[in-house]
């Protein structure tokens, strides 16, 4: 048998490899636990947003949730760059034959003789300048190979996962307790939008388990609807844009199995009948006006889903879709109503002081700002928006209900009148209130009294007013060019424009 | 001194052992106890340093040094250190002789010239006679009258002193202290040891040392094994180590513990970190080994570095030695690695 000749140096040099590789485990481990630790919890933060609501009935501020896992995210993946340049360093800084030396040294009890041949006869020594060392060396070179001869680096550096990973559990552990306070700090209790957003998310995900493609696509579209209420960022108006369009996929899916829920609603036993003023205008929608003035159409939509949900006959996915209505229509109410509240409206009860006239708080108009208990309480069903459309555009025909349906907003932005629009002149049309003008002229005292209590002087500078008051729209002056803005003009040149 | 043998580096090692042993062995048929004392100053022999044996009267230092000379064949002279001891009493002076009618200076060397001088009670000659000593400690030969003589090799100086009756004597200065390898300290014997004194100096047999070389092959014989010492390798971690040892003994210096730059005016000096290696050489032979460990390095610390060390008033008040601020340092100071 011949005997295996150990070269030292290479052993050596073997061992500083094994220990490059190791050093650069440790170091990697080091952040490892963190590193995955911020990305399981990125991933999973929806489904502890989910239990938290589920469980606890607190939610996670949408907005900040994704804020939250993105930032998760970039912990994670910083971390994880972390491991890798700290393994790379530490690969690096491991690439020591001295120190790979002193390590072997330890490990086979060479009292420095390993430690010293490494000194002396590195790897990028020839043999020819060991020849020139101490004559002694061929003796350590013997020695060292017989330390060796048993030696083998990959037993004797093992690499060891537990200490490094048990020195990052801190790390993690104090990382999930940061979380954990951001997330106590996030939740709050759920908005009347984002109740409803779940439940039509719940229903939409109900529905996208169904094999049929129609329940697909409309689900999707309850889902997008879902994601825009819980969206803060979407104004209102989109919001209700969303709702619409689920609407009406929900109609064309009622269409398609059977009669529909007004049909349905109106056969049944009436008791959607909350709103007499409502139900008086069902039929008469068919047109598809833009009527911004909802409050009666509100009123039907509350007959129509009453009158569906106590339909004895339906099956049970016509009771899913009836659900969904009912859903969608809350919905839309609650948007309303916060579009109404966000706009600094008057609340409901207060709308008969005349002290502005916003949608919906025009003391004359019925409609929702009259039935401010049912919506808040969210015990009927909304209008819909397909009651919307059935509602006949330009209100001003239907009566004198309807007029306050064009009110402005804003003080200075004259309304534009449609093709179909037209204003009234002074002394036409049926007698006008104070309450229903736009613009409010005030005659001022044309004579001043002196403070002193001397000589009344007339101003005869000011103008004078030829109506009390009037609710004109100023004429439109030809003006070559577009005028950059529009501004208000001083109530005392109002009654000189004619 | 003559070729080397031409033998192979492991039977080079095994003679040093060899002779090393029984060099031990036989001052050891001589002088009780004080092992270390023996094995420090044979150590001082190959590695070619000097050695200050400091202890009470009566405890066998002039008489261990005789032995070990004796066991190795060396020649070895003598000199009692006194007040009035004249440097030329000790490096020789010109004499005046006549020869033929003619009237020359002759040279006539003193005592210095031999293998093994032995210093007795250097501490009490005057300043000008202890440094007649420093030049054949250091250079290896002495000047008279503007002539050079060498010292023939090997050389080795060992000086005693003792620790008490300090009136009438001359502390030696630190230039002088530092020429040597060594500084042993000789302690009282243990009962066991003074019995086997008693029974071997009052009884009717004499002991003595059988000498290894005869005195014609010691002189080559151990400056070859002087070389051996030589030829040990060091590796650069130990050389680091025996740096930061003397950083952590010198006051205010890199690594300095506490201890030391409250309680010491100096540290050692280079040579001190020289003596180190030198004796951690020499104990790696011992070993069986060809290079230096850190064990090997320890071991020398406070023979080599405690003379090197010069107390404050604080520490002399405190009666704090030097020996326990080295093995503070020693303690406290980390091997390269770990």
């Amino acid at each position: 048998m011949t005997p295996v000749v150990i070269n030292p140096v290479e052993q050596i040099v073997a061992a500083r490899s094994r220990l490059k590789q190791v050093a650069a485990l440790r170091a990697g481990l080091a952040l490892c636990v963190p590193a995955l630790t911020a990305l399981l919890l990125a991933a999973t933060l929806r489904a502890i947003g989910a239990a938290t609501w589920g469980r606890v009935g607190y939610v996670l501020a949408p907005a900040r949730l994704g804020g939250l896992r993105l930032a998760l995210l970039i912990a994670g993946l910083a971390a994880l760059a972390g491991c890798a340049l700290m393994a790379w360093q530490a690969y690096r800084e491991a690439d020591d034959l001295m120190d790979a030396a002193e390590r072997v040294d330890e490990a086979v009890d060479g009292h420095q003789e390993i430690v010293t041949l490494a000194s002396l006869a590195g790897p990028s020594e020839s043999p020819a300048q060991r020849a020139q060392q101490t004559p002694l060396f061929p003796l350590l070179w013997r020695r060292a190979a017989g330390y060796l001869e048993r030696f083998d680096p990959n037993s004797a550096f093992a690499f060891e996962v537990r200490s490094p990973l048990t020195r990052s559990l801190p790390i993690a552990a104090v990382m999930v307790v940061v979380l954990a306070a951001a997330a106590l700090a996030l939740v709050r209790p759920p908005t009347a939008e984002q109740l409803e957003a779940r439940k039509l998310r719940a229903e939409a995900e109900q529905l996208a388990g169904s094999p049929s493609s129609a329940d697909k696509e409309l689900a999707s579209k309850i889902l997008a609807a879902a994601n825009a209420l819980e969206n803060p960022d979407l104004p209102p108006r989109e919001k209700l844009e969303r709702l619409a369009e689920a609407m009406s996929a929900l109609q064309r899916q009622q269409q398609q199995q059977g009669p529909s829920p007004q049909q349905s609603a109106k056969n049944a036993s009436g008791s959607g009948s909350g709103n007499g003023k409502g139900n008086s205008e069902k039929g008469s929608g068919q047109d598809n006006g833009q009527g911004q003035g909802s409050g009666n159409s509100q009123g039907k939509g509350q007959g129509q889903g009453e009158g569906q949900g106590q339909n004895p006959n339906g099956p049970k996915g016509k009771q899913q879709i009836v659900e969904l209505r009912n859903d969608l229509s809350k919905a839309q109410a609650q948007i309303e109503t916060g579009a109404g509240s966000k706009s600094d409206a008057p609340k409901p009860g207060q709308g008969d002081k005349g002290n502005a006239l916003k949608p919906g708080t025009n003391p004359n108009e019925k409609g929702p700002s009259q039935q401010p208990d049912a919506l808040a309480q969210g015990s009927l069903p909304r209008p819909d928006s397909s009651a919307k459309g059935q509602m006949p555009s330009g209100g001003a025909k239907s009566g004198k209900n309807e007029k306050g349906g064009h009110g402005d907003t804003h003080l200075g932005e004259f309304p534009v009148p449609e093709n179909f629009q037209r204003f009234y002149k002074p002394g036409q049309g049926p007698p006008i209130e104070i309450r229903d003008a736009r613009y409010v002229l005030f005659r001022l005292p044309t004579e001043v009294v002196s403070a002193s209590g001397g000589k009344i002087v007339p101003d005869t500078n000011r103008p004078t007013a030829s109506v009390p008051y009037a609710n004109v729209p100023l004429k439109a002056e030809p003006l070559d060019a577009t005028p950059q803005e529009r501004q208000l003009v001083p109530p005392r040149y109002r009654d000189l424009i004619h | 001194m003559g070729a080397a043998p031409q033998i192979t580096p492991t039977e080079r090692v095994a003679e040093f052992r060899r002779t090393f042993a029984r060099a031990e062995a036989e001052v050891g048929k001589v002088i009780v106890g004080h092992q270390d004392v023996i094995r420090k100053t044979l150590t001082a022999l190959f590695a070619g340093g000097h050695v200050l044996i400091e202890g009470v009267p009566g405890l066998g230092k002039t008489l261990m040094c005789k032995t070990a000379s004796d066991a190795l064949g060396l020649s070895f002279k003598r000199i009692q250190f006194t007040p009035d001891l004249m440097p030329s009493d000790i490096v020789g002076t010109q004499v005046l002789t006549e020869a033929d009618g003619r009237r020359e200076f002759h040279f006539k060397p003193g005592p210095i010239f031999a293998h093994v001088v032995l210093g007795d009670e250097i501490n009490r000659a005057t300043p000008k006679t202890q440094s007649a000593v420093l030049e054949a400690m250091e250079e290896r030969q002495v000047t008279v009258f503007g002539i050079t003589y060498p010292l023939e090799p090997p050389f080795m100086v060992l000086a005693t002193q003792n620790p008490i009756e300090l009136e009438g004597t001359y502390p030696l200065p630190e230039a002088q202290m530092d020429r040597f390898l060594f500084k042993a300290v000789m302690g009282s014997p243990k009962p066991e040891e003074l019995r086997e004194i008693l029974n071997r100096t009052t009884g009717a047999t004499t002991h003595s040392a059988q000498p290894i070389f005869t005195p014609m092959d010691a002189p080559v014989a151990i400056e070859h094994l002087k070389a051996l010492v030589r030829e040990v390798m060091v590796a650069e971690p130990i050389e680091r180590y025996v740096i930061g040892i003397i950083g952590a003994c010198t006051p205010n210096g890199p690594g300095a513990i506490p201890e030391v730059s409250q309680y010491l005016r100096f540290g050692p000096s280079p040579r001190g970190a020289q003596a180190l290696i030198l004796c951690a050489k020499v104990n790696a032979l011992l070993d069986g080994r060809v290079s230096v460990s850190y064990e090997d390095v320890a071991d020398g610390v406070a023979p080599a570095l405690r003379h090197r060390l010069l107390r404050n008033f604080q520490a002399e008040a405190e009666n704090i030695t030097t020996d326990s601020i080295l093995d503070q340092a020693t303690k406290r100071l980390k091997k390269p690695r770990a």
